[in-house]
């Protein structure tokens, strides 16, 4: 059955076709959400709590072809939620690596990786995102500001200063890589 | 890929980002498969056909011209009602909610007699978080909230009438401060902001509620307070400046990781003089107190200390979690002495929480449900309350119903 068919179904309230919607839109769920939340437990919870928000609020949809957008505007506000709600915590999954695992190659290493995710977790989640939105789902900055409900200007300025953090600190371990290469012995 | 600003897109980014997995585990979908039929569908709004076809200044002209008459028609032909007021959810008989225990309860674990007091929690009812009201023998369950926001740590008021909670809405992202009464009627919000509060808790008098507040701005948190804010029952709906701040935290965004936007869990003191709060001041999370008037910041920890704390009733002592090899649940004196475990196992993010008559320390999840457990205060007697694992954000007080 085609989706579209399936959302007015569901929309109407019948439960298999959700179902049957709910198993193709899981994974991807779930997946933008653990970009966002970084927590496979948060990841859950968020998509879970997206899903059974688009259950309940699914006859509110007047166009079914928007039912993918839609869809992300609900995963990215739960994860808004289970951020808020966690914000405090984060700092205790912050691993430090040791020197010795440092890789010469920027843009594979494990040090670059924990840098990002050190520079990323410090990011809000409006933040983040904008940053999954366009990475991840290739989204324009158009489509990110009407999945997110924002002017294009203001996910273009949250894009710019969301890059540019996560660059610093690339740029950082590129510099300190160096420096470590020309450290006389 | 459509990128309308290649200047944005760094390949070093995209490659991270693509790292990370790609399925849910299967229990995300079962569990959304087995709330749908709990869940009722909103109804969609009609709007006429010919408003659709409107330019966009009439369609602003008939919505202005639609919210008018909808206002004037409550205030005229309407009782008035606090706004903050909401109806009492259709379950909270305890009567109507017994079954849910039976549901849910394994039989694996027997119930434990002889606990004094009643547990407020946390729990996922498919629609959402609410919270629930328990008996540790696991009788007389009060599902307090039935809405589909995410309800949690809840805490009984010293007298057992009331219970404060905080409620996250979905959408928003935003938390706000609820009280209702220990039978599910008057659920009633005592902030309304655009700041996100959490962690409610009780003065002993009961007639003063502390809890956190952070303020947001640009997309990120850029000051943390403890605040009090006066519910005494002539108390009215007040703005946010009119709470009393106990300890504040401005944002230091040239600060290190960790140090610039500290989070607070705290606990109001039995005896009302301090404040046990876990917090990341200083990086790690540790356990701190302060006294009420914002003097006297004291750490407690070195070693870390996880969860909301909790007092013993002669305020002579706090119960923490903290993960590590020695231990699991800690207690320390007040003064900050004298720290040992009392638990090695079976450790959350959750709060703790403290028996009335001070004998027994239990805990549940926090960010995920888990189990109840419970241990003697001299660290013997580990007992498992319950089989199943919903439970979250645990506190234990006395309930009386009003």
């Amino acid at each position: 059955m085609e989706q579209q068919q399936l959302v007015v179904q569901a929309a109407a309230g019948d439960r298999e076709a959700f179902a049957s919607l709910a198993a193709s839109y899981v994974d991807r769920c779930y997946a933008l959400a653990y970009r966002i939340l970084r927590d496979p437990h948060r990841a859950q919870d968020a998509s879970q709590q997206a899903l059974l928000g688009a259950w309940r609020d699914l006859p509110t949809l007047r166009d079914p072809e928007r039912f993918d957008a839609w869809l992300h505007r609900l995963v990215v506000h739960a994860c808004y939620s289970e951020a808020r709600g966690t914000r405090r915590w984060n700092n205790a999954r912050v691993r430090v690596l040791p020197l010795s695992n440092v890789d010469p190659d920027p843009a594979n290493s494990v040090a670059d990786r924990q840098a990002l995710e050190d520079a990323f977790g410090r990011l809000s989640p409006e933040h983040r995102a904008v940053v999954v939105l366009h990475y991840h789902l290739g989204y324009p900055l158009t489509e990110i500001a009407a999945t997110l409900g924002v002017p294009v200007g203001t996910a273009r300025s949250r894009l710019h200063y969301a890059v540019r953090q996560l660059r610093t600190v690339l740029d950082a371990d590129i510099v300190s890589a160096a420096a470590i290469e020309e450290r006389p012995a | 890929m459509n990128r309308s600003d290649e200047t944005l897109f760094d390949p070093r980014i995209a490659d991270w980002l693509e790292d990370d997995p790609y399925a849910a585990p299967q229990q995300a979908l079962d569990v959304v498969l087995a709330a749908l039929p709990s869940i009722k569908q909103r109804r969609a709004a009609r709007v006429p056909w010919r408003f659709l076809d409107m330019s966009s200044p009439l369609k602003l002209a008939f919505g202005a011209m639609a919210i008018a008459v909808v206002v004037g028609g409550v205030f005229f032909l309407g009782p008035w009602r606090p706004a903050t007021n909401v109806a009492a959810p259709p379950t909270a008989s305890p009567l109507a909610s017994q079954s849910a225990v039976t549901a849910t309860s394994s039989p694996t674990v027997a119930p434990v007699t002889g606990l004094p007091g009643t547990f407020a929690f946390r729990r996922e009812d498919g629609g959402g978080n609410d919270v629930f009201l328990m008996q540790p023998n696991r009788s007389g369950l009060v599902q307090l909230t039935t809405d589909l926001q995410r309800d949690g740590n809840p805490m009984l008021s010293p007298d057992g009438a009331r219970v404060a909670f905080e409620r996250r809405e979905d959408r928003a992202g935003n938390a706000e401060i609820w009280i209702v009464d220990a039978d599910g009627t008057h659920e009633t919000a005592i902030t309304q902001t655009a700041e996100f509060e959490d962690w409610p808790s009780w003065s002993p008098d009961g007639t003063r509620v502390m809890f956190t507040r952070g303020t947001i701005a640009r997309g990120a948190v850029v000051t943390m307070e403890i605040v009090i804010r006066d519910v005494s029952a002539d108390a009215r709906l007040l703005p946010a400046s009119a709470d009393e701040v106990v300890l504040r935290r401005d944002v230091d965004p040239a600060a290190p990781p960790g140090t610039n936007a500290p989070g607070f869990a705290p606990t109001w003191s039995p005896d009302g003089s301090l404040v046990a709060f876990t917090s990341d001041l200083e990086g790690e999370n540790q356990l701190y107190t302060i006294r009420i008037d914002g003097t006297n910041l004291r750490k407690l920890t070195t070693a870390g200390a996880t969860g909301r704390p909790a007092w013993s009733p002669d305020s002579s002592t706090i119960a923490y979690q903290q993960n590590r090899v020695d231990g699991c649940v800690w207690l320390v004196d007040a003064s900050g002495d004298h720290s040992r475990a009392i638990a090695g196992d079976h450790c959350t993010d959750g709060p703790v929480a403290w028996s009335p008559d001070g004998t027994k320390v239990a805990w549940a999840g926090g960010s995920r449900g888990a189990p109840i457990w419970a241990v003697k205060a001299d660290g013997s007697g580990l007992q498992q309350l319950t089989t199943d694992g919903v439970y979250g954000d645990l506190s234990w007080g006395r309930a009386t119903a009003p």
